[in-house]
Formats: structure tokens, sequence, C-alpha cells
């Protein structure tokens, strides 16, 4: 159990102002455990790892302040949803707000996937004990016992069926309780014999009706008086170093601010009355780049190819390494070849930096979306050399995350140029800028070997992976120390799901990560989807070789642990068989399932059919049975599988970042094109109720998946195995006549 | 220069004139509904209506626009009720993720039903299409023109 305590740092008055909260209320602050392990070091020591607000103003207006960023994902909807069933208002009644650094104590934010899991039980436990506390206070005013007060919307019921609302409870009292003062409380939304009404149920986003309105969420709608419009060159590669800039008469051009060079710092941008003026001023300079490690296509291929590792010897990380029997008959033996993907978010990267004075010295605030204000904000408060309490970054809606946000590149260019003109600068990349500095998907290279017993029973399993870094990258330690932890350990991102859900007598696990030349990081699910690729399109090919069920071998390999993902597969066999894929040449069914950092399970099928005359092969049907636990926003859920289902489609027919004459070279969509609206396959989700169970991200579990099961449909439709993705159509056998 | 949007008459100075569209809109009117998603014509994030019909705005002078009729996701108005009725099925639809190109759909999808009030599929995909959504809600971008288009038909 989690303790609740008082936080001490803060100030009544920053919490209210925090919370939005005009006048007085009552408040009540949560702390969460430690148990969980930091993934960037610089939040490795936080003295609190987590904290939310929950307030009842003096007009009985609950607020709370997010402990999410939102992207898209939800988590704050789910939270606002725990804390509206606890105090039995609806969720739309909750006013939700995204803290500054200013308005919360140093803490991790977590990405989306992680948030509703870390955050859904200290919120119920808090609420629930406000809301005690509110029934203490409503008693007291007509002077009953609390137990005699029932619960009612918005307030409770006295005898004689007399109404007391929140407003009437807090009787306009400025208060601030000690959270240890606060009455305990059961929460609701973990009872299981308490009917939800808020939680489990469809609810509209936080912010859904400011985006149909157009009205400023996002960092790029922030206008500030006197404001201008910077931009610096991005480099073309990470280790690229400034040789020479000339001008050329950038500094001429009408509108321009200033021309700033900074060569020590690797600076070389512009900064201008309109976007116009920045635009053309940028085209004019020009900058000679020191590029140590140009690189072809091939030389990146060659660096993860995992037979080519192989032949050296074992790979450089033993993740698992039983009695696996190495000879060569393998009953399966298949390489899976995966490319370097964009995230491809639909907002370019923007932040807007303001100097002004407070309380006597000089600060900086800072408007942007990212994934971690905190991590933002050091790095600011270490470019400026300031302490961090002069640098608050406010944070805005992520528009599209993906695992792309963490980082500080934007907020760096808006917080230097700022300085430099003595103005608020608006810094909002180009789409060529979020192509080349984008922290891709490392591609990765697996070769997955199977041997089974005559009735099916795996009795080996090897899977050898080689791939980019995903998380031992600058964001998680400078250098030397980063080459240290390469050294020591192998890159737990890369990894994730590398271990199979699938018992076998022996297992060999071993992978190498690289070193590549253009920026790596985080991309939905990590590891996870592409391990997971392999794993499972390994496995389907196994039961096509044993001539087997692909849903019942899998399920006869899965120990008795997994029962959740054997529910799902159970579940999504009842479904598929209710419903056979229409018959016919060129038409297939495919399945894949997972589990997702052991919390969330999912088990999907694909139906495709190829469609001769435009060449192509649509996706028609997709079916996904989830269980995360408790479903606390269960449209929410289907809405990021449906995301995910898009982003499958986008890996097998079409997402590889383009590599150039010695980098990234995507300039725009066109050159890297994602799914659209002709993709969209019908969908069936069924979402498994495990109410007593703690709930569980949802953003990223769907994408391992789904990947593989649309893979396995395409063998299925054609006998073709997607060995390497995206696929080539060309190379399908009869695609191209029939 | 002067631009009419969303039915009222604007300065916009000198300094703004080579500017497109789009950062007019956003940067000098405060009409920040809009969005930059490329500023290429290729992801219709910036999509507004000029004389009724559908333009990517990051691909327009202001000036080309002096004198014609623009609306933004802001002037879009239903009828007594506060918003559009593409805007409320929107919301009935809870088709937005992160939100951030749902206002080109939404002026895209606008631009649909007046010419088409009863688009079939195939209708909404051709017209829809070059409407990129990277979190992918294009299913309920669908539905929701759909229900909008029944709503909008029974108003009529
Ligand atoms: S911003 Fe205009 S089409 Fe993308
Ligand atoms: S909702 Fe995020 S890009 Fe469309």
């Amino acid at each position: 159990m989690k303790t609740v305590k008082a936080k001490r740092r803060f100030t009544r008055r920053s919490l209210l102002k925090g919370a939005g909260v005009a006048a007085a209320g009552l408040t009540v602050t949560y702390v969460i455990g430690r148990h969980f392990v930091p993934i960037l070091p610089s939040l490795a020591t936080p003295d609190i790892d987590g904290v939310a607000w929950i307030s009842v103003g003096p007009d009985g207006q609950i607020s709370m302040l997010s402990p999410v960023h939102e992207m898209g994902q939800g988590s704050s909807l789910g939270l606002a949803q725990i804390v509206a069933e606890e105090l039995n208002v609806e969720s739309s009644e909750i006013k939700v707000s995204f803290p500054s650094t200013r308005d919360v104590p140093h803490m991790r934010f977590t990405t989306g996937s992680q948030a509703i899991a870390l955050h859904a039980r200290p919120v119920a436990d808090a609420a629930a004990r406000l809301r005690e506390e509110l029934r203490r206070k409503a008693a007291a005013v007509i002077d009953v016992e609390p137990a005699a007060l029932a619960d009612a919307k918005g307030g409770f019921f006295a005898p004689e069926k007399r109404f007391l609302s929140y407003s009437d409870a807090v009787a306009g009292e400025e208060l601030t309780l000690a959270s240890e003062s606060l009455p305990t409380g059961t929460s609701y939304t973990f009872d299981a014999t308490h009917e939800n009404r808020q939680v489990g149920h469809d609810a509209l986003q936080i912010q859904a009706r400011e985006i149909v309105m157009g009205a400023p969420v996002f960092a790029g709608d922030i206008l500030r008086p006197n404001m201008v419009y910077g931009r610096t060159v991005q480099a073309p590669a990470p280790d690229a170093r400034i040789l020479a800039v000339s001008d050329k008469g950038a500094g001429d051009v009408s509108g321009v601010i200033q021309v700033i060079i900074d060569k020590p710092r690797r600076l070389v941008g512009v900064v201008a009355e309109t976007p116009a003026s920045l635009e053309e001023a940028l085209k004019r300079l020009e900058v000679q780049w020191d590029r140590p490690g140009r690189f072809s296509a091939e030389e990146v291929a060659d660096r993860v190819d995992v037979d080519r590792a192989l032949a050296k010897g074992d790979l450089e990380h033993s993740l698992v390494d039983e009695d696996v029997d190495l000879s060569s008959d393998w009953t399966v033996d298949l390489r899976f070849d995966q490319p370097i993907l964009h995230h491809a978010a639909q907002e370019p990267r923007t932040a807007v930096a303001e100097f002004s004075q407070r309380d006597g010295q000089e600060v900086v605030d800072i408007w942007t979306g990212t994934q971690d204000i905190f991590v933002n904000q050091k790095k600011a408060a270490a470019d400026l050399g300031w302490s961090t309490d002069r640098v608050t970054v406010h944070a805005m809606r992520v528009g599209g995350g993906f695992g792309g946000r963490v980082l500080y590149d934007v907020v760096r260019e808006a917080v230097l140029l700022a300085q430099e003109v003595k103005r608020p600068v608006k810094v909002t990349w180009s789409r060529r800028d979020e192509f080349l500095a984008d922290r891709t998907r490392p591609p990765s290279s697996h070769r997955v070997q199977i041997r089974t017993d005559a009735h099916g029973q795996i009795s080996d399993w090897r899977h050898a992976c080689v791939s980019g870094y995903v998380l031992l990258t600058e964001l998680m330690a400078p250098q030397p120390l980063l080459s240290g932890m390469r050294m020591v350990m192998h890159d737990f991102g890369a990894a994730r799901e590398l271990k199979a859900p699938y018992s076998a007598r022996a297992r060999r696990i071993e992978m190498s990560d690289v070193d590549l030349p253009f920026h790596v990081g985080e991309w939905r699910s990590l590891g996870a989807a592409p391990n997971n690729f392999a794993i499972e399109s390994a496995m389907d090919e196994l039961a096509r070789k044993l001539k087997r069920d692909p849903l019942d071998l899998r399920m006869q390999n899965l120990g008795e642990e997994r029962a959740r993902l054997r529910n799902c597969l159970t579940r999504l066999k009842t479904i598929c068989d209710a419903r056979p894929g229409a018959p016919g040449k060129g038409r297939g069914r495919g399945y894949a399932c997972g589990i997702y950092q052991e919390h969330s399970y999912v088990a999907a099928a694909f139906d495709v059919a190829v469609d001769h005359q435009r060449r192509r092969i649509r996706a028609e049907h997709c079916t996904v049975v989830m269980d995360v636990g408790l479903a606390v926003s269960p449209d929410q859920i289907r809405a990021q599988i449906e995301g995910c289902a898009m982003m499958a489609i986008g890996q097998l027919w079409k997402e590889a970042a383009p590599v150039g004459d010695g980098g990234l070279s995507a300039h725009g969509f066109d050159d890297y094109p994602i799914p659209t609206m002709s993709d969209v396959p019908q969908f069936e989700i069924d979402i498994v109720d495990q109410g007593s169970t703690p709930p569980a991200g949802v953003g990223q579990a769907p994408i391992i998946a789904l990947v593989p099961a649309l893979a396995n449909a395409l063998r299925d439709a054609t006998g073709y195995r997607a060995l390497k993705l995206p696929i080539n159509f060309d190379d399908i056998p009869g695609i191209l006549d029939s | 220069m002067q631009l009419r949007v969303n039915g009222s008459l604007h300065e916009v100075p000198d300094r703004w004139k080579k500017e497109t569209l789009l950062t007019v809109l956003r940067e000098h009117l405060g009409l920040v509904g809009t969005k930059f998603g490329c500023g290429d014509g290729a992801c219709g994030a910036c999509t507004v209506h000029v004389e009724g019909g559908v333009v990517r705005s990051c691909q327009m002078r202001a000036s080309g626009a002096e004198a014609l009729e623009i609306v933004t996701i802001e002037g879009l108005v239903g009828t007594g009720a506060d918003l559009h009725p593409v805007q409320q099925a929107w919301l009935d639809e809870r088709v937005a993720q992160c939100g951030f190109c749902q206002a080109g759909q939404i002026m895209q999808a606008v631009a649909l039903l007046k010419e088409n009030p009863a688009p079939d599929e195939q209708a909404i995909v051709e017209h829809m299409n070059r409407n990129l959504c990277r979190c992918g809600t294009q299913a309920r971008v669908q539905k929701a023109i759909q229900r909008a288009a029944r709503e909008l038909r029974g108003q009529s």
C-alpha cells in the first residue's frame, strides 16, 4: 500500500494556483511509491516520485492536476474518471489541468502507457479519502454522524432526503489538510461490489471540445506579446561538427533580427519578425559540416546483420543461456529484418521561450509539448548555468508522442535564441527537421530457431537479435558514462519482450546492441514490436510446418502462468470461429499474440485480401482481444488499438526511413508514407473485463501483436512470408498475374 | 492588405504580406486552430475554406487570399447550438487522439458534406485520404462524417 502524506516543499498558494482554484478549498496530496525503475538517470533520485492534487473549491468545483501529460493516449481522462467515481460526479464535471514545473515537485513523468498503471491506485485512494473528509464535514454542518450520510451525486443525502452538496460541506472555508489527518476511505474504483458509474464507461477525452473548436492547447498555439520566430540549422547527423558558416546575406533579409552563429555550441540560427523572413534567411545561410561517419544504407544493414554477427561467435549479451541443442535440424529457422522507423507525429516539435524578471532575478518560461517537463527543465537550466527553479516548463498537449517526445532539442533552440534577442521566441521545426533529427526506431535483425517434439511441444528455442540502441543513448547518460554503461549492460529497451512467452525445454536468447550513425531512441513499445514480430512470425511458420492450428499450437506452448494470455487467445478463437473469413484465392487470416511488460495481454487477428487490380493488399478486418486489467476507459483502449492497427499496416506495407548519401534523407511525408483512410480495416475489439486487477497501459501493447498478425495473414493469403519489412509487393508470387 | 476571415475584416500589416495564409491566420490573427504540420501541402493540418472550397493554407500566400472569403475552424457555426454538426459528430464519435490533425480533418469533412450530403464510404475515402493522421483515427473520422451527414440531412 502506498503511503499518503502531505507534501512539504510546496506552499498551499502554489498548490491552489496550480490547480486553477481561485479561492480556498480542500486539497489533498498524495505520494506514490518508489516501486519502479526510473528510465532516465537524471531522475533516478527524485525525493518524490509522483504527485497529483485533487481539490474541492468553495463552490464545490472539483479540480485535479494531471500527473501525466496528454498526447492522445487518454491517461488523464482515465484518472479523471477514477476521481469522478470516488467523488460521485461525472468525469466531465472535473476540471483537469496540466501542471508546469512550478506547480508540482520534481517527479518522473511517465510515458502514456505506464501512466495509468502507476497513478490509478494512489489517485483512487486519495480521492476516496477526500470523499470521506467531505462526508465528515457535511455531517458536522447538520450535526449528525458521518455514517448517517449516504452518497449522492455531487454531495450527500442526509436523513429525510436532505441534500448537502460539496459546496455546503466545505462552507467556503479556507482549509488545508495534511492528508495524514484525512480519514481513511475505501476506494470504489477497485471494489468489486461497487457498481461503477464512471470507471469502465465511455467518456469524452480531456480537451476534446477545445480540439474540435480549434482552441489553443498545443505549444505552437502560444502567442506572447512581442514574440518573434526563430530556428536553427539541424546537424545532418549526431556526430557532425560545424566547419564553416557563411551568412550569404541571411542577415540582410528584411525582418531578420539576428543571425546567431555559435560554433562551439553547434548553434547556427536565425531570429526574425515573421516566419517567412525566418525561412528566407535560413535558406540563405550556408553551413559546412564535418561528417566523420558518413554512411550508406548498406553499411547500416551490415552493422545490424544478425548472421554476420553470429558468424563471428556469440552475440555480445546473453539474456538466457540454457542448454540448447544448436545442431542444425531446427523445425523452423528464420531470419527477420526490420527497418529504421520514424515517429512521423503530426505536430512538429515546437517550443516558446520567454525571459523575464521575477522576484528580482531573471527567469525563463518555456511552453512545449513533451513527455517529460522536468528533463527539459533540467537541461535548460544546465545550458543557462542556472538553478532549475529559475526555469519553468509549461506542459502543453503533445501532438503525437509515440515515444518521440522526451527530447530537449527544440527547447534548447528556443531558450538560447530567446536569450540572444531578449524577446520571446517561438521555434517550430520544419517537417525536414522532424525527420532529420528524429530519434528513430533503430533497425534490427533477428534469427529465430525453434525445435519441437513430435507433439508440437517446443524443446529448443533460440532468438538472436542485433539492434541499434533504444535506451542506452545520450538521453540516458552523458559520455563517457554512456560508453561504460553500454559495456556492462545490454540495451534493455531494445531487448524488451525478447523473451517469448512460450515455454521450452531450453532457451538461448542473445543480443548485440550496436551504435549507429544517426539518432535513435524510443518508439512505441521500444523493442517489443520488432522482437515479437520475429517471434510470432516464426510461431506461425511453425504451425504451418506442423500442420497445426496456429492458436492451438500457441496455447499448447504457453505455461500455466500465462493464463491471461491464454484467455485472450481462447476468446479470439471464439470470435474468429464465429465469423469465418471469406473464402477464396488471395484471402487469408493471420493470428498473433503477446504480453507487454507483464501487464498487458493481447491476441489479434487480421483478415487480408489481395487486390490484384490495384496491386495491393488490403487489411479488411482486424480482431483484437485485450486484457489490461481494470478497463478504466474502454473507448480509449479501443482507440489505441485502432491506432496501433493503422501503424501495423504502415509497418507491413509502407514504412522505412530512407537513408541517402550520408544520412536520414526523408524531407517530407512524401518520402515517408504513412497509412491513410484507404487502409482502414473493420474493427472488432473485445476488452476483457478484469475489474479487480489494477489497470495497465494500453498505448503500446497492441502493436506488438498486430504487426505479426498482419504478416501472418499475408502468408495465409499468398504463401509469402514477410521476412523483411516493409514488404515489396513485387516479391509476392502471383500478385501481378491472375 | 485586408483579409476577410470568419466574416470580419482584418488589417494585415505590410510585413506580413509575403507570409503564407497559414502563418497570418495563426501568428498574426491568433486563429491557432489551423495547424502547421508540414508546410508542403502534404498533410492537410492547415486546411481552411476559401470561397467555400478547401485550401491548404500553407500553400497559399496571404496576399493571394485578399478579398476572398476565408473560413477557419474557429468560424464554423452550427444552427443555434454552439457547435457545427460536424464538430458535434466528432465529439459523439470521440474521434480525436492527440488532436493535432483534427481541425484540418473537420474542415475537409465540412467541405465534403456541402458538396455531397450523402457520401458513401468510397466518396469519403477519396475526399479524406490526403488528410494525414498519425494517431490512426481514420476509422472514427469516417464514422463521424456519416453521423454528421445523417444529422445535416435530418435538419434540412
Ligand atoms: S501544413 Fe499544409 S498541408 Fe501540411
Ligand atoms: S489525432 Fe493525432 S494526428 Fe490525428
